[in-house]
């Protein structure tokens, strides 16, 4: 058995119960909305893409503690990221806590992955991954969405 | 389902403003046009035991037939589909200490004399010729094909397996133990019960203020206490109440004061960790 703090650090309560960027963007210029189905957690990200970089980022949603830190921390990383910037951050997130091979990250976003670790504790609990993935998810659709406001679902 | 194939009207009557069953607001929902009232017997999400019997007379006065799910009640307390007078009644096996992928319809006989088959198949025939195809009486017609036979075998030992414990010993001992439950879980600062009514059996919905219920499911699974999170097959429910979820310990023949006694403790300590003490 795994020791609950190292799911439930105090970074991620802290996160989970005061959420950075949670607001509305008035005019996004990419926005996605996120649903999981099993646990009725919904999301709604919004996004301002300015000369391929990510001025302003922003969710609204309720959720559990992981899924809401998740989104926090995710908002606060991604923020003045570039597109490749962001899918980098991305995929490094996802493979921390789905516990696939991590890829290379570039030096410059070392700080900022670091920043995502707390989540890590995420893996050993299958059930939740999902939890810390649905922001992460929604802003990929948001970002390279077909259509917009296009719909994820993690289910 | 039903709406989309068959184009009826769906009337869906209220809760009471305690989130529990209200039957006048039933009987006012009920037209000349009313077909059929379906409804529960123990709520899955609350425990609440519905009045059956009294929601029949009312459906029947309105010219109406009555389904009533018994998934949840009729592993919880005796049933009999006489004096409750319903016209159908189902069940499902895996919620009766029986196998899954199996249930139960029960229907009046003339009610079942008069449905045609819903499926072509071995031995729901009775005779075909090129001319004609007469079919088996019920139950025989509604069971086309080679059925499920692990299965039906399980359910016939499951409803023994309840009559051995004795059904009346089965509903009061969860009833006791669900209001054991709710006495505890009441109890501490920051959980609020959900729903319920006057003597709820065999399920606790509960909120605790500042976990969500998946964190709570988490951490209440560490600590060896089994809950269901979520929105329990009933997301208007949910919609009605104004929460994306609920916490649900549920109790069988096997549960006691013991395992309740865990879940308490265990919450605490979800609050506990989650810096809300009581708060």
């Amino acid at each position: 058995m795994m020791d609950l703090r190292e799911l439930y650090q105090d970074i991620i309560l802290d996160h989970g119960r005061h959420p950075r960027n949670f607001r509305c963007i008035a005019e996004p210029s990419n926005i996605a909305k996120g649903h999981n189905p099993l646990c009725g957690d919904k999301v709604r990200v919004f996004v301002i893409l300015q000369d391929g970089r990510i001025s302003d980022v922003a969710l609204q949603g309720s959720g559990c503690a992981i899924s809401t830190a998740s989104a926090s921390l995710m908002t606060e990383v991604i923020k003045g990221k570039t597109l490749p910037e962001a899918d980098s951050l991305y995929r490094a997130f996802h493979a921390r806590v789905t516990g696939g091979a991590e890829p290379q990250i570039p030096a410059a976003l070392e700080d900022d992955a670091d920043r995502l670790l707390p989540l890590g504790g995420v893996k050993a609990y299958p059930a939740r991954v999902k939890c810390a993935t649905l922001a992460w998810h929604t802003l990929d659709a948001a970002l390279h969405g077909a259509a917009a406001d296009a719909a994820v679902k993690t289910e | 389902m039903l709406r989309d194939r068959l184009g009826i009207t769906l009337a869906v009557a209220p809760l009471g403003a305690d989130d529990c069953f209200d039957l006048a607001a039933l009987a006012a929902s009920l037209t000349p046009r009313t077909r059929l009232v379906s409804v529960t017997q123990v709520a899955n999400v609350t425990g609440e035991v519905l009045p059956v019997a009294e929601i029949a007379r009312l459906a029947h006065a309105a010219g109406a037939k009555i389904l009533v799910d018994g998934c949840q009640g009729a592993p919880r307390m005796p049933v009999d589909v006489r004096a409750l007078d319903c016209d159908f009644y189902v069940l499902s096996g895996h919620k009766c200490y029986g196998p899954t992928g199996i249930g139960a319809l029960y229907a009046t006989r003339s009610i079942f004399d008069a449905m045609p088959p819903w499926q072509g198949g071995g031995d729901m025939i009775e005779t075909v010729t090129y001319e004609e195809t007469t079919y088996q009486p019920p139950p025989a017609r509604f069971e086309a094909g080679t059925p499920d036979i692990a299965g039906a075998v399980g359910l016939d030992i499951a409803p023994r397996f309840m009559a051995e414990l004795d059904r009346d010993a089965i509903h009061a001992h969860e009833a006791a133990l669900t209001a054991y439950a709710r006495a505890a879980l009441g109890a501490i600062a920051g959980v609020r019960l959900i729903g319920g009514g006057a003597r709820p059996v065999g399920v606790v919905s509960f909120q605790v203020n500042g976990v969500h219920p998946h964190d709570l499911a988490t951490i209440l699974d560490q600590r060896g206490v089994a809950i269901r999170a979520g929105h329990h097959c009933a997301q208007p429910l949910m919609d009605r109440l104004g929460l994306p979820a609920t916490a649900r310990a549920s109790f069988g023949v096997y549960s006691d004061e013991a395992d309740v006694d865990a879940l308490v403790a265990a919450v605490r300590a979800a609050q506990s960790l989650f810096g809300f003490d009581g708060a």
